[in-house]
């Protein structure tokens, strides 16, 4: 299958001088067309720096990344939000939808920035909120929705512009067990059925056994992957990695 | 409490700085006419200085006090205003209203307190500055002395400490309505209706401002008293202007409404603009509610100004009639100034606290570009608002006045006045608007939706 997505040493350093923290250390990340991707790893060990240097979000210290085959270096912001509009969809954590407009309006906001709306582009509005099951409440503003609903509006939107890869960080980690699983079953059918490209950032096991492989990362390097994984070998590849992390600290200090 | 007090302060410095501006210059103002009063009152002032130096102090005086305590007011509102969530989660973790009350008054003493302190020295200059006005114009006699006494100052800082605290006091009103789930998700909702306390109060200005209007006609040429009609007009244009003020909200909407169908098709960034000016008219109305002021106010008093000149020049040219009309220019000009710095003030702090909403648009695939045009023409529609609605509130003094004074009912001195004050208006809303946004999106977007 072709490749979609893929990160060559990508290294990001935050801070400068004495302060510096070297939050991603030489990843290297190859990700095919309709793979639904999980990340995971111990707390502080890079993930969300990862996944924000992969969507253009942040510029990494050095390396590159690649989407569709075309390098995101060397873009001015500009250029780099266009890319973003219409290359890569984001499902946030916290939801992050503009809180004056309609869950309609949301999912309808990424085509709108890009141009004049058409009839296609309506229907795919309608299409994608149909899809996460939110048609009957798309004039619903996202204070008057629940949080596993407007998650699923954030999807829904993230799909809308049919981009090469979904990018989704922690998108469970602020829902109860039953939304969490609705999500989920959304990003997995999105790679399935629209063979959709998804890489998700997660912590926890049961998330991450939906996806099609998982790859752990620790201390900003990539060190294991898994592919159809279970969520109890997921937990004890887990724990095993963050006693080893923690023993590498002690050993280090 | 008011350790909490000062670091929830120092965490939306932005809008505090709006109202500590406000504060600071409206003591100046005031406290440069209350020089004037206590100078008349004092012992051994000539009957015709002190009728003169009365007047002045409370004619301009009296009118610019209300503005300024208008200004104050809305500034403070905005600064509370826009901690609603803060205030409505600090219930959630078991914080009485009571204590959000008092958090909320530390707040606003605390920034009024040292705004109006700070003042201090600048209105007792500006006071003596004004005077010595008077006394080169020949207006009162060289041997007034300025006597300030000790009374202006508390009464300055009194009178600040009171309009903050009452402003901060009604502004937390909403966010302690209610329990407190209700109160978290009204603060995120936003509010979308003006209250019936609010209809009433601009009523109540409106009707006040009416009343001043119809003074005007009746009673504005019968004394021998020439400041009559201006001490009549001059309220009557503040107190439109404030009256209609009171609308923003309201009117911001059918303005919305309005530009979402000339321009709402055309860009994405008109789109995104007219409909968060709709959902959120009563956030931006903070921005529109100076603009009216200062549109109203500019164009009432220096049309005033502009038809004594005509009347003047007609009459006499002595010496006395133009260093009136340089006077009334003066202390017109600084309330004009007032109210237009009072523009720019909040129109900043308004886009400062969206910051973090600016970063979702971004997130969202907004350009940094799509965002700031979405601001200038926010701001252009703001503009527009106010030079209609503040044209309106004019005609409040301008009718009046000039059926009294003249034989028209609209002026014919000074035709360019009102075409400048909107240009003046447009220009400085947008270009503000512009510079503001721009600083705002200037923080990454992960960053600014993090904050």
């Amino acid at each position: 299958m072709s490749e979609i997505l893929r990160l060559d040493g990508v290294r990001k350093v935050h801070g400068a001088g004495e302060g510096a923290v070297t939050a991603l250390d030489g990843v290297h990340l190859s990700v095919a067309a309709g793979t639904f991707l999980a990340v995971m790893g111990p707390s502080g060990s890079g993930k969300s720096t990862l996944l924000n240097c992969a969507a253009g979000l942040e510029t990494p210290t050095a390396g590159n990344v690649s989407i569709n085959g075309t390098s995101l270096a060397g873009m001015d912001d500009a250029e780099l939000t266009q890319f973003r509009r219409s290359q890569i969809g984001f499902v946030f954590q916290d939801f992050n939808l503009l809180p004056y407009l309609t869950a309609y309006q949301n999912v309808e906001l990424p085509l709108r920035l890009a141009g004049p709306l058409d009839r296609a582009s309506r229907g795919r509005v309608a299409e994608a909120l149909d899809g996460v099951a939110m048609a009957h409440r798309m004039d619903r503003l996202p204070a008057q929705l629940s949080g596993g609903e407007q998650q699923r509006v954030a999807v829904a939107r993230a799909i809308v512009t049919r981009p090469s890869v979904i990018f989704a960080d922690e998108p469970t980690g602020a829902l109860d067990s039953t939304s969490a699983a609705r999500v989920l079953d959304l990003l997995r059918g999105a790679a399935r059925q629209l063979t959709q490209t998804v890489v998700m950032v997660t912590h926890d096991p049961v998330a991450a056994a939906y996806a099609d492989s998982v790859v752990f990362l620790a201390d900003g390097e990539l060190v294991s992957r898994m592919d159809a994984p279970n969520a109890e070998q997921v937990a004890r590849q887990l724990t095993h990695l963050g006693e080893l992390v923690a023993g590498r600290r002690a050993g280090g200090a | 409490m008011y350790r909490l007090a000062a670091r929830s302060v120092r965490a939306r410095a932005t809008a505090f700085t709006a109202c500590g501006i406000a504060v600071f210059l409206g003591a100046t103002i005031i406290l440069a006419f209350l020089t004037l009063l206590t100078t008349g009152l004092a012992s051994g002032v000539s009957s015709d200085d002190r009728s003169t130096l009365t007047t002045m102090a409370s004619v301009v005086g009296g009118w610019g006090v209300v503005i300024v305590i208008f200004a104050v007011v809305s500034t403070m509102q905005l600064a509370v205003r826009q901690r609603a969530e803060e205030f409505a989660l600090l219930r959630t973790i078991g914080t009485t209203p009571k204590q959000v009350r008092r958090i909320v008054l530390g707040e606003s003493l605390l920034v009024s307190g040292t705004a109006s302190v700070l003042a201090l020295l600048p209105g007792w200059l500006l006071g003596r500055g004004v005077l010595s006005l008077l006394r080169n114009g020949h207006l009162v006699s060289a041997n007034v002395r300025p006597h300030t006494g000790i009374a202006p100052f508390v009464i300055t800082v009194v009178a600040m400490l009171f309009a903050a605290g009452c402003a901060a006091r009604f502004a937390a009103r909403p966010a302690l309505a209610g329990s407190a789930t209700a109160a978290l998700t009204t603060s995120r909702v936003g509010v979308t209706r003006m209250t019936r306390r609010r209809l009433w109060l601009g009523i109540g200005l409106v009707g006040l401002g009416a009343n001043y209007s119809v003074m005007t006609m009746t009673m504005g040429n019968d004394s021998g008293d020439k400041f009559a009609a201006m001490s009549m007009a001059g309220p009557a244009s503040v107190f439109w202007s404030i009256g209609l003020a009171v609308f923003a909200p309201a009117l911001l909407q059918v303005a919305a409404r309005i530009g979402g169908t000339l321009i709402g098709g055309r860009s994405a960034a008109g789109q995104l603009a007219t409909i968060a000016m709709r959902r959120r008219a009563f956030e931006l109305s903070g921005a529109l509610m100076p603009v009216i002021v200062l549109v109203g106010i500019s164009t009432g008093t220096l049309y005033m100004v502009g038809i004594d000149a005509a009347a003047g020049q007609l009459a006499a040219h002595d010496v006395a009639t133009n260093s009136v009309e340089l006077l009334n220019l003066v202390v017109v000009g600084m309330v004009c100034v007032f109210a237009a710095i009072m523009v720019v003030n909040t129109l900043v702090a308004t886009i400062a606290a969206r910051r973090r909403e600016f970063g979702l648009q971004r997130l969202a695939g907004s350009t940094r570009e799509q965002v700031t045009s979405m601001a200038g023409i926010e701001a252009a529609l703001i503009a527009a608002t106010g030079i209609v609605v503040g044209g309106v509130a004019s005609l409040g003094a301008v009718i009046p006045y000039t059926v009294v004074k003249t034989s028209g009912f609209l002026p014919t001195t000074w035709p360019w006045l009102f075409p400048m004050v909107a240009v003046v208006a447009v220009v400085v809303t947008v270009a503000t608007a512009r510079v503001a946004s721009r600083r705002a999106v200037r923080t990454p977007a992960v960053q600014a939706v993090a904050a």
